[in-house]
């Protein structure tokens, strides 16, 4: 079933290159902080169609229209994503200030720790704001809806507690496996291309071209990369949610 | 009911209706914008001449020691830009009205008396809202500051100046719903029948209203952050060009003023507006 989620999810993120180059672009100018809540935006509209859609069940990438509801909608994804995340965040704070507070041994024991409860509590703050996005989604874009953790802890259970944990710890996996095969990819290829003047003669221009060409191939992957495992998300947890 | 984010989507997309309404704000703003920016630069002179004959004893002797021309011209400039600004919240005062009644167009330009009117009983509205705020935040300014008094009255001071500012806001919130008060019943005591609003703001419950208030911040300051850039880079960019650093503050000056504030501004009353129709429309639903 999870590995259903994931091929589909694989496949409906490469669907139209068009749509990729311009996350990415957006991606590029998220220093400007407003294209961010486009992205999100956008990455809501996926979860959106896969609530309501189904596995390899043929749903189009959805549109660049209505940029204000589009950008709004981001915002409160991002709030979704960012209260979620203050629990662990508090909590991984109260441990550091107790423990600075009591010093020695007893200091980097107890950080310790907290470390791990704050990792641990992490995963569980990103399961329950992606279920809750989800859930979010599924009930009218109702921002309160994304906060009923009671409802949500009910569909996660149906869903299987393993099963979504399972699900969001090989999607991390994934995302990442990607991520380095196309780092080696262009290390090698631009590493070929470096040897290769290199032998030709040009031993300053090897070293010139292997870094300069690495440093805009990565970047240009990486906004690409960067939306097509962001839809790849968005589409594992609206298809997840459905499961329930 | 209309959620909280479906009144901030309504009032963002509600200036680009007509964008030309929006662009004749704009360019109110900007000859007042304008007024100020060469009053200032005329201004500067006179501030250098201050500062060199500084320490100055009276206010007699500074105030003769300026060249008499430039003082009428400064009043007047003071005069133009307040008429400009009353007969902006005029129009403003017309864009809440539209809100309340839920019409898509934009308010007209006509009846030039009447907005002026309106704009100066909004003006009113405003001020007598902060006289007690400022007060209340001067007295626990003094309070803290003052280093004659002792080291207690220094803590009252503090905690004069916290209760100030928690009061500041609450009133600021209350001045919002009288505004649209004002706006509906379209007369001046409207706006200090302060049973009436409480009750208006209840009715659509306390949570409701300062959560659309809070999301059309949020979201307004996003657009502005994001918008300062871009005139930022453009500004910079054409001074560069030109190679002039006033150049840069005049077209950044000019691009905020002409199109971010009067669209700002557009859609907070917009929102002031659907605010108000939301808490009247809960009170007939429960008839």
């Amino acid at each position: 079933m999870i590995l259903d989620i994931y091929k589909d999810s694989l496949e409906y993120s490469a669907k139209d290159l068009k749509t990729l180059l311009i996350l990415g672009v957006t991606y590029f100018l998220s220093f400007l902080l407003l294209p961010i809540f486009l992205i999100y935006g956008y990455s809501y509209r996926v979860t959106k169609i896969s609530v309501e859609g189904m596995i390899n069940g043929n749903d189009p990438l959805p549109e660049f229209d209505n940029i204000i509801d589009m950008f709004v909608d981001g915002i409160k994804v991002v709030l979704v994503y960012l209260i979620y995340v203050l629990v662990p965040f508090i909590i991984f704070f109260l441990f550091a200030v107790i423990s600075s507070s009591i010093g020695g041994y007893g200091e980097s024991a107890l950080m310790a720790i907290g470390a791990v409860i704050t990792v641990v509590l992490i995963l569980f703050a990103y399961v329950m704001s992606m279920f809750g996005v989800a859930h979010m989604a599924n009930n009218g874009d109702s921002l309160s809806k994304a906060f009923n953790y009671k409802e949500i802890i009910e569909i996660i259970k149906s869903v299987g507690v393993t099963r979504s944990l399972g699900a969001y710890i090989g999607l991390v996996i994934i995302c990442s496996a990607i991520y380095a095969v196309v780092f080696f990819l262009i290390l090698f290829v631009f590493g070929f291309f470096g040897i290769f003047t290199g032998t030709l003669g040009f031993a300053m221009a090897a070293g010139g071209i292997f870094v300069a060409g690495f440093f805009i191939a990565y970047f240009v992957m990486l906004f690409i990369v960067g939306p097509y495992t962001m839809i790849m998300q968005s589409r594992v947890s609206g298809l997840l949610y459905n499961l329930h | 009911m209309a959620s909280i984010t479906d009144v901030v989507k309504e009032g963002l997309k509600y200036p680009f209706n007509d964008g030309k309404k929006v662009l004749t704000l704009g360019i109110i703003f900007l000859v007042s914008s304008l007024v100020s920016l060469a009053m200032e630069y005329f201004v500067f002179d006179n501030m250098r001449i201050l500062a060199n004959m500084a320490p100055v004893d009276t206010v007699q002797a500074a105030v003769s020691a300026l060249p008499p021309s430039n003082m009428a011209l400064i009043v007047l400039s003071w005069i133009v830009t307040f008429i400009l600004m009353v007969f902006a919240s005029g129009y403003i005062y017309d864009v809440i009205k539209y809100g309340i009644e839920g019409k898509s167009e934009l308010p007209e330009f006509s009846d030039i008396k009447g907005l002026l009117v309106k704009g100066l009983r909004a003006f009113v509205v405003g001020l007598a809202y902060s006289i007690l705020p400022m007060i209340l935040f001067f007295l626990g300014l003094m309070l803290t500051v003052n280093e004659s008094v002792g080291a207690s009255v220094n803590a009252i001071g503090g905690i004069v100046l916290l209760i100030a500012i928690i009061f500041a806001i609450f009133v600021s919130l209350v001045n919002v719903m009288a505004l649209c008060n004002m706006v509906d019943k379209d007369e001046l005591s409207a706006a200090f029948r302060f049973k009436e609003i409480l009750g208006l703001i209840k009715n659509l419950g306390w949570g409701r209203f300062i959560g659309i208030l809070l999301f059309t911040v949020i979201v307004i300051m996003i657009i502005s952050v994001f918008f300062g850039f871009i005139f930022g880079a453009i500004a910079g960019i054409i001074s560069v060009i030109v190679g002039s650093a006033f150049v840069m503050a005049l077209v950044n000056m000019i691009l905020n003023s002409l199109l971010i504030n009067p669209y700002v501004s557009i859609v907070i009353s917009r929102v002031y507006g659907s605010i108000y129709k939301e808490a009247t429309k809960t009170e007939l639903e429960t008839i």
